[in-house]
C-alpha cells in the first residue's frame, strides 16, 4: 500500500465527474489517464501536506513541460491519498472509452515488472495508461517506501 | 534432414532481412501508431491496438546490433500481426515479400547468424538470413 494517507473518509465520494471524465496527466511518450471519480481534489503542493507520494519518482515519468508541483489528493475506500506531481493536469471527458489489457509480455521482470496493467482507449484513438493501484503498491513497496492503509486489496481505486 | 517445408515471407527492417514463415503471419497491414509503454522488455516496447485488443510489438530493431530503434511516434510502412502460441505480436516492418516457396535444403540449423530469436537460418543467394522465432522471446521472458 502506498503512502499518503491523509485521514479517513467523512465525505461521500464527488459526484461531478462522469464515467467517461478523467484526470489526464500529460508525460511523455504517453499520457496517463485517471478516473475523475476519484480525484477529491487537486492542490498545489504544500508544506502542510506532508505525506505525499512522489509520482513523478515512482514511475519515472517524463513530463510534456515541467510545470508547478502539484498534489492529486484521491479519495479511497480506506481513506484519502496524495500523490504528486510536475507533470501537466487536464481534467478532459472522452466520448468513448474501452479498457485494453496490456499482455504482460512486454514486462520486463527484471526491471521491476509491469507499471500499469491497462490501457484506456479513448474516442477510438487516443491512448492512455491507466493507474492501478496494485501497480502502484507494488512499485511503492520496491523502492522502499513506507506504506500505510490507502485501499483495500482488489479495491478498483485508480 | 529437412528442418522446415513451409513457405516463408521475406522482411526488412532499415538493413536487415530475415525470414518469417508464412502460416504464423495472421494479417499484413499498412503503417499503425503504437505507445510506448514504460518498464517493457527492450525488444518489446508498447503495444498497439488491434481490434479491441493490445498487441505486443516486436521491434526487431531492437535485436539487431546496429539498427536505429523505433522511436515514439515513428512507424514503418507495414505491421505484420504473427500467431505466436495463444499470443499475438504485432511486428512493424519496412518491407514485406509475397510467400516464397525456399528450397527446404536452404533452411538450417543457427550456425552463422547472431540474431538471437532464431533457431534456424536461410541460406540462400551466397547470404544467410536468420528465420524469426518468436516463441523465444516466451523463453526469454521465462514465461513458457
Amino acid at each position: 500500500m502506498l503512502q499518503g494517507a491523509v485521514g479517513p473518509n467523512t465525505k461521500p465520494a464527488p459526484t461531478f465527474a462522469g464515467a467517461r471524465d478523467y484526470l489526464v496527466i500529460e508525460t511523455e511518450p504517453t499520457a496517463w489517464a485517471l478516473a475523475a471519480s476519484y480525484v477529491q481534489t487537486v492542490l498545489l503542493a504544500s508544506a502542510w501536506i506532508d505525506s505525499v507520494l512522489n509520482l513523478d519518482l515512482l514511475l519515472g515519468l517524463s513530463p510534456t513541460t515541467r510545470s508547478t508541483e502539484r498534489v492529486i489528493v484521491l479519495r479511497t475506500n480506506a481513506g484519502n491519498c496524495a500523490l504528486s506531481t510536475r507533470s501537466p493536469l487536464r481534467l478532459r471527458t472522452f466520448e468513448s472509452i474501452d479498457h485494453v489489457a496490456i499482455p504482460a509480455l512486454v514486462f520486463d521482470p527484471r526491471f521491476g515488472g509491469a507499471t500499469t496493467k491497462q490501457l484506456l482507449l479513448a474516442d477510438n484513438e487516443l491512448a492512455f495508461l491507466v493507474f492501478d493501484v496494485e501497480v502502484l503498491s507494488d512499485l511503492a513497496g520496491r523502492q522502499g517506501l513506507t506504506t500505510i492503509g490507502l485501499s483495500t486489496p482488489g479495491d478498483p481505486l485508480l | 534432414m529437412t528442418i522446415l517445408n513451409d513457405p516463408l515471407l521475406m522482411i526488412g527492417v532499415q538493413s536487415q532481412k530475415l525470414f518469417v514463415i508464412a502460416r504464423t503471419v495472421l494479417e499484413v497491414h499498412g503503417e499503425k501508431s503504437w505507445i510506448p509503454i514504460p518498464g517493457t522488455r527492450q525488444e518489446l516496447p508498447g503495444v498497439v491496438g488491434w481490434g479491441r485488443r493490445a498487441v505486443a510489438l516486436l521491434d526487431l530493431a531492437r535485436v539487431f546490433p546496429g539498427l536505429r530503434a523505433l522511436a515514439p511516434g515513428e512507424r514503418r510502412q507495414r505491421t505484420l500481426l504473427l500467431q505466436v502460441g495463444e499470443s499475438n505480436l504485432a511486428v512493424p516492418a519496412d518491407s514485406v515479400s509475397s510467400v516464397l516457396d525456399i528450397d527446404t535444403s536452404a533452411v538450417r540449423r543457427r550456425a552463422l547468424t547472431e540474431f538471437p530469436l532464431c533457431r534456424n537460418e536461410v541460406h540462400l543467394e551466397g547470404a544467410v538470413l536468420p528465420l524469426l522465432d518468436p516463441t523465444m522471446l516466451f523463453a526469454l521472458a521465462g514465461a513458457e
